[in-house]
């Protein structure tokens, strides 16, 4: 129905508004990808060489079987420690779901590279953890966390925790509270209601968290890199080494391949299963499930007592960094001993940490301007388009966010270097900006949603131009769409390691390239200073936010 | 607005309008004279909406002409066309204040702010609503909203107004007040109005034209009176208001119905498919043998509607409706009871389909 052909007249004007971040994506995303798919097979003659030692050596046997067993171990440990938290926050008071929101907020807002370096240094042999179990009489000797496959279990499951809580969160909300209440007319004891009811009815949210986790995982990078030891080499570290120390890029190559095909068939599962857009949203049926008298205090108590501990998990290694930066042996002891602000004094003072922070800041704002309007650009084209390839090509544009970011960092590195863009800032920016498209054009299609189409067409027919009514209609509807697009941009920009490793050199180097080397080589304190302020500055957008949420 | 109303007629001739392969509107032609107040009435779906996109200029038509007072606009664009619209939902501007929506198509138009903040106030006097200009549209009631949007769509001074179903979100009550309110003030500015429902008690209390949709085509256009009166089809016939419709065989001054009755009717030609009687023309009990058709019918069931009674009746087989006014004097019949009906041979509508 005047739906068939997407060339129509009809679509000019949509196809126009999309074409900006259809040709970026296909310049800087599908060609360099092609051009890695092509040198998997060798340089000059067709060969499977590459292949063929990826599969047939014990050493990335070994690689495979790890990030498997990692990503497996995560996800299952990042449900069972989001399940009971979800529930709770499904069930309890709406001044608590606030609280309990907050809590999965701030790690989600705050930069995974930041949070991890978090977890480095509570660890570490004389850190919180250790001297606080020494203290209790739990243990004699300091537990090594670190560089093992619990740094890493304990890293990943915190950095990917909200992306198991918010579909888990969502699968609880939608489910009747009724029908705990007629389970127990019918007889079942408060286990019984919750294993015939709760639990096959939130499976679902299970499933799409758990696959997002697991899908996320298997390309991780940072934090098996900070945490992990080399028994715990994941396959982006894998292709990274490759990359930069080996120089081998048939086998950087083939192992991209492998990893992007195994990424992008779980998101195919998922995507059939779930579909991306339902990812955090949960639909509000009927009666909220209540911790009311249906359960048994003992259930009660279980439940609040994990969640309790989840939370705890969730936020304390982030809110330790604040007192932390200000002791004078942040690395090395606790409970600090006196109180400095030479670390933020050095951050200030040292140009390395100085220049690091500007560029980082210069990268993000141009990122920012860049996918915003590429983001916004799409969103409203998509939304007019009329044509059946529309969900298409929605997909496309959300892949930069599915595939890992190691594939576009080595797709970037072999783009820009014939054209000498390695070391650029607006190489590197152009890349975050590749990164967060997809976080503005979904936060301003959601707006997009809520404005109503008849909304533009009174204005036309009131005697506005089309851009009349873009500045005075459209723009102050989709406002908030475009400031939490910015902020998620920003973020995603300030957040990023792995391209800056490939794309800067130590001129250009980012705030967070000198975080990550810092907390890999040298532990300078001043990276507590940095964590606190990047902290302190996630907790001021985010109650912003907050605040700015309830007004509407 | 008050001193000079703009009065302009509107003129569609064969108009179509497909979308592929899909025809939503099939060669429509429809005369407005200036200052006339003319519904598109028709089942969801039967392309009013489309219509009104196309007079407004929001749609192009496929083929056929839009005329507004003697000249051609069907490649004139919307802003440019003077035409105000009331849609559906309002689509009134959630940031901006009353007064600054019905500033906005004044704004547009670079008219000087005095001017602007005097014609605003005027308007909003017109539809009462002086006192709310700085309130927001989410701080007014379903009515005052619509009230709005009618304001910001007058203010302007429009050659014509166009009304998407603007009382389809109203609440029984409020709707038939909103009624009287824009009668009264088409009365009072006497602006050309085309307005869509699909409320048929709507169109017949509001409207100098009633033109019926049917599937995109016009079923039937015509005053109010006669279109309940005299409707050409079943279609019609069943959609405005309610009707006993039946098929018929004619045979001279005799209608033969399916179940052997013969109905007396008077001068119709023997083209007739159907004969329809309103359930309100039927009269019921002894009265009834003194009418021109009479039978005997058994009551299936009786409901009670407030204003009257509606009795389901079955006639040898044959199942009519009946309504009766809830006066003191009516007789009230049980279920089961077996009554006289009848009704006299100009009462019979002649359906041709
Ligand atoms: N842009 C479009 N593309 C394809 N089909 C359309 C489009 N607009 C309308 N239609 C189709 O045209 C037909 C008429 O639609 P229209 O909106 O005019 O109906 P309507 O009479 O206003 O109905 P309602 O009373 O439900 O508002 C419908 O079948 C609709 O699906
Ligand atoms: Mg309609």
């Amino acid at each position: 129905m005047g739906k068939s052909n997407i060339f129509s007249e009809k679509n000019r004007g949509p196809l126009l508004a999309l074409a900006p971040l259809l040709i970026m994506l296909l310049v800087l995303f599908v060609w360099p990808i092609a051009g890695i798919f092509e040198s998997s097979f060798g340089e000059d003659v067709f060969t499977l060489t590459s292949y063929q030692r990826a599969i047939g050596s014990e050493v990335y046997r070994q690689i495979f079987y790890n990030t498997l067993e990692i990503a497996a171990v995560v996800t299952i440990g990042a449900i069972i420690v989001s399940y009971p938290f979800a529930y709770v926050m499904a069930t309890v008071s709406p001044s608590m779901v606030k609280l309990l929101t907050f809590v999965v907020l701030l790690p989600f807002w705050t930069s995974a590279l930041v949070r991890t370096t978090a977890w480095v240094i509570l660890l570490q042999r004389r850190g919180v953890v250790n001297v606080g179990l020494e203290k209790v009489g739990f243990i004699d000797e300091p537990i090594s966390f670190l560089y093992n496959f619990s740094g890493v279990l304990i890293g990943m499951i915190h950095v990917l925790m909200p992306f198991m809580v918010l579909p888990l969160y969502g699968a609880f909300r939608s489910i009747d509270g009724r029908l705990l209440q007629a389970a127990k007319g019918l007889g079942a004891g408060p286990w019984r209601g919750f294993i015939r009811i709760i639990l096959p009815l939130s499976a679902p949210g299970v499933a799409a968290g758990g696959l997002i986790v697991f899908m996320t995982s298997i390309g991780y990078y940072i934090t098996p890199s900070l945490m992990g030891g080399p028994k715990e080499t994941m396959i982006s570290q894998q292709i990274a080494y490759h990359m930069q120390e080996q120089l081998d890029w048939g086998m950087a190559s083939a192992l991209a391949v492998i990893l992007l095909i195994t990424t992008l068939s779980i998101f195919a599962i998922f995507q059939k299963y779930f579909g991306f857009d339902k990812m955090f949203s949960g639909q509000d049926t009927g009666e909220p499930l209540r911790q009311g008298d249906e359960k048994s205090n003992i259930q009660r108590l279980v439940f609040n007592i994990s969640a309790t501990l989840a939370a705890i998990f969730l936020i304390a290694p982030i809110l330790v960094i604040l007192p932390m930066s200000i002791s004078e042996t942040p690395f090395i002891k606790f409970p600090p001993n006196a109180f400095t602000f030479e670390w933020f004094e050095n951050l200030y003072y040292d140009p390395r940490w100085s220049r690091a922070f500007f560029t980082s800041l210069e990268i993000a704002v141009m990122a920012v301007v860049i996918s915003l309007f590429l983001g916004t650009s799409a969103a409203i084209g998509l939304s007019r388009l009329k044509s059946r390839m529309k969900p298409i090509i929605e997909a496309f544009v959300m892949t930069p966010l599915i595939i890992p970011p190691i594939i576009i960092a080595v797709g970037l590195y072999s783009f820009y270097a014939p054209l000498e863009m390695l070391g650029s800032s607006l190489g590197l920016a152009i890349g975050h900006a590749l990164l967060a498209t997809p976080f503005v054009f979904i936060a301003v299609r959601a707006s997009l949603r809520s404005f109503d189409q008849n909304i533009e067409l009174a204005a036309i027919g009131l005697g506005a131009n089309w851009f009349t009514m873009f500045r005075r209609i459209m723009l102050p509807s989709i406002w908030p769409g475009l400031m939490a697009g910015s902020i998620f941009a920003f973020i995603t920009s300030f957040d990023d390691v792995i391209l800056a490793i490939f794309l800067t050199d130590v001129r250009s180097r980012t705030l967070p390239r000198v975080i990550y080397e810092g907390v890999k080589y040298d532990t300078d304190p001043t990276i507590v200073a940095v964590a606190a302020i990047l902290i302190f500055v996630s907790m001021v957008v985010l109650i912003t936010n907050l605040i700015l949420e309830r007004r509407k | 607005m008050s001193n000079n109303p703009t009065m302009k007629s509107v003129e569609l001739t064969n108009i179509v309008k497909k979308f592929g392969s899909f025809t939503a509107v099939d060669d429509v032609s429809i005369n407005i004279k200036a200052g006339e107040f003319c519904t598109l009435l028709g089942p969801s779906g039967s392309g009013k909406t489309t219509l009104l996109k196309i007079i407004a200029g929001y749609e192009t038509p496929t083929d056929g002409s839009v005329k507004i007072d003697n000249r051609d606009v069907s490649h004139v664009s919307v802003e440019i066309r003077n035409i105000g619209m009331v849609f559906q939902n309002y689509a009134l501007f959630p940031h901006m204040t009353i007064a600054k929506n019905v500033a906005f198509p004044l704004e547009m138009r670079k008219i000087p702010k005095k001017e602007i903040k005097e014609r605003v106030q005027e308007t909003l006097d017109i539809v009462g609503l002086s006192e709310l200009g700085e309130r927001y549209p989410r701080e007014l009631s379903g009515g005052q909203q619509q009230r709005v949007a009618v304001a910001r769509a007058l203010v302007f001074e429009p050659d014509i107004l166009l009304m998407d179903e603007p009382l389809g979100a109203l609440d029984k009550n409020l709707r038939q007040s909103m009624q009287f309110e824009l009668k009264k003030l088409h009365r009072r500015i006497g602006v050309t109005i085309v307005y869509v429902t699909h409320d048929q008690e709507e169109a017949l209390y509001l409207s100098d034209q009633i033109v019926v949709f049917n599937e995109g085509s016009i079923a039937q256009k015509d005053a109010p009176e006669k279109l309940y009166n005299a409707p050409n089809s079943a279609f019609v016939a069943d959609f405005l208001g309610e009707c006993n419709i039946f098929p018929a065989k004619i045979d001279g001054n005799k209608a033969l119905l399916d179940n052997g009755m013969a109905l007396k009717i008077y001068g119709k030609n023997n083209f007739l498919q159907k004969i329809g009687i309103r359930p309100e023309r039927l009269i019921i009990g002894a009265a009834a043998k003194n009418c021109e058709n009479s039978f005997e019918a058994t009551i299936d069931e009786v409901f009670f509607l407030g204003q009257g009674f509606k009795y389901i009746l079955n006639a040898n087989g044959q199942i009519w409706t009946a309504v009766s006014q809830n006066n003191l004097n009516t007789e009230e019949y049980k279920k089961g009871e077996i009554v006289s009906v009848g009704f006299d041979a100009n009462d019979i509508i002649s359906l041709t389909k």
